[in-house]
């Protein structure tokens, strides 16, 4: 909502519509919000019933702030003076611009200010505890980078399962795909092209929502996002080295796509980084700084802390040998491992959001990521749908 | 001679090497092709990406064990091969041991760390 009368807004501040507004609430603020009977908290210029300013579905209105909506035949009883009959009054003085349409909007109490609390030592720990973060694991409405997401096909509902989606790529034909693990949503080799992908994964699901979407056709019915379009096979034989642990999925229209580089509630994704390379003695070229959104530990950071890494990894199938990996540990300000189980998938970003790597791998002490630029190409040959580019 | 753990025994222009393993011998690796010894040098910290890249088994064999991951390190400290093995192992393995990468033949040092840990699919 508008709360100021300078607020710019691009394009729609050339509405005429709404600079009228604007300009009537310059005139007639004062008045309004001093009128003894209103009860206004603040007014401003809105959509009417929209919380967005961009749904030119609705008109632009005055907005008044109350803290509590009082139904119209109540308000002589409660002695308030209806937002109209204000405006009205206050719309004297410049009656040129017409009367506005009005909406009342409940505020739940005063504003006040939010910056640093001080209070009483007795009060001590009353606002305390680890503050909150982003819920990976709920549905989202705009999907986005950092969401848990899961293949179900074949396992569900016996078996519940959640990786990370890790960001998306759009393909020379424009189609957009998400990118995550082979595990998570090519089902270790098993996913056949066209298995549907969920968001939430299966394993978030509450116990009303497993009961409400108790066969695989209903979840896919409700939480589908995409189809799976490419899945790098991983190799488990004895002896064979992998680089990528990558599948992708192409986006169906089922969600908002318009917040697909945002990295959970926080910034961009801005572009992919150069690989790293070292000098004689092995310090690291490029930026080892390092950032993840994962559906289970959140926004976690760390450091690359090696390169080239050759190990083995435990799967549900067996153990399969990678190469080529990066190692990463948890910054000295990171509460926790960078990564735990349901993070698989996530796309590793540096500190100017771009990314290093795909996430696929832990142990207690550290998370495995395949170069980006390794997994841009194997999907590059898989997909085989035109050069890829990253959504940004 | 001896050097840094790996006895060359040089017949005119073919070079056996030895990897030992601390006191005792842990392995021999016999090179087939014929060098210079004189061609032998340090890896340096982009050889040994290149080697983990295009053989890591070669030196997986070559320390004779399977449970085991390489890297190189990114902390600037020197360029070697951090190997990471489990508790008890450390003591089996040499200080260095040679690879022949590219048509060189390259003394790759060895960092034993025994804090091996097998990684999970998260």
């Amino acid at each position: 909502m508008v709360e100021s009368s300078n607020y710019a807004i691009g394009d729609d501040q050339k509405d005429s519509r709404l600079n009228s507004l604007l300009t009537w609430i310059d005139e007639n603020a004062e008045a309004m919000l001093t009128h003894p009977n209103a009860g206004l908290e603040a007014i401003g210029v809105g959509r009417k019933n929209a919380d967005d300013l961009k749904d030119d579905s609705c008109d632009w209105c005055i907005v008044g702030f109350v803290k509590r909506k009082i139904p119209e035949k109540k308000l002589t009883r409660n002695n308030v003076t209806a937002f109209a009959s204000v405006a009205s009054a206050a719309s004297a003085t410049s009656p040129a611009l017409g009367a506005p349409e009005m909406d009342v909007v409940e505020t739940g109490g005063a504003f006040s200010p939010l910056p640093g609390l001080s209070v009483p030592i007795a009060q001590r720990g009353a606002y305390g505890g680890p503050p909150p973060s982003v819920d990976f694991q709920k549905r989202f409405d705009a999907l986005r980078i950092g969401l848990g997401i899961t293949n179900p096909v074949g396992a569900y509902p016996n078996s519940l399962g959640v990786g990370t989606l890790g960001f998306f790529i759009r393909d020379g034909a424009g189609n957009i795909h998400l990118v995550s693990n082979n595990h998570v949503i090519g089902d270790e080799n098993g996913a056949r092209v066209g298995n549907a992908v969920v968001q939430p994964g299966t394993l978030d699901l509450t116990n009303t929502e497993l009961q409400v979407m108790n066969t695989s056709s209903k979840l896919r019915n409700r939480l589908q996002i995409a189809k799976v379009s490419s899945v790098v096979d991983i190799d488990f034989r004895a002896g064979q080295l992998n680089e990528v642990d990558v599948a992708t999925a192409e986006l169906g229209d089922e969600r908002d796509q318009s917040l697909l580089a945002r990295i959970g509630f926080g910034s961009l994704v801005q572009g992919i980084a150069p690989p790293y390379t070292v000098d004689a003695a092995g310090a690291v070229q490029g930026e080892t700084r390092v950032y993840k959104a994962g559906r289970t530990t959140g926004w976690t950071e760390g450091r690359v802390s090696a390169i080239g890494v050759v190990s083995t990894v435990a799967y549900t199938t067996g153990p399969a040998r990678f190469r080529n990996q990066i190692a990463i540990v948890p910054s000295a300000d990171n509460d926790g491992p960078f990564s735990d189980r349901g993070d698989s998938g996530s796309g590793i970003v540096d500190i100017d959001n771009n990314l290093i790597g795909l996430l696929f791998a832990g142990s207690s002490a550290h998370t495995l990521a395949n170069p980006i630029g390794l997994v841009m190409s194997a999907i590059q040959n898989e997909l085989n749908a035109g050069p890829l580019t990253l959504v940004t | 001679m001896t050097r840094r753990g790996i006895h060359w025994d040089v017949n005119r222009y073919t070079v056996a090497v030895v990897v030992m393993a601390g006191a005792a011998a842990a392995g021999v690796l016999t090179l087939t092709s014929r060098y210079d010894p004189s061609d032998m040098r340090k890896a340096e910290a982009p050889d040994i990406l290149s080697i983990l890249s295009e053989q890591p088994d070669t030196i997986i064999r070559m320390l004779e064990l399977d449970e085991v991951d390489l890297s190189l390190p990114t902390d600037g400290l020197g360029a070697r091969v951090l190997v990471r093995v489990q508790p008890g192992q450390a003591a089996t393995l040499p200080k260095s041991i040679v690879v022949e990468h590219q048509g060189a033949l390259l003394e790759v040092a060895i960092e034993v760390s025994e804090t091996y840990e097998k990684y999970q699919a998260q």
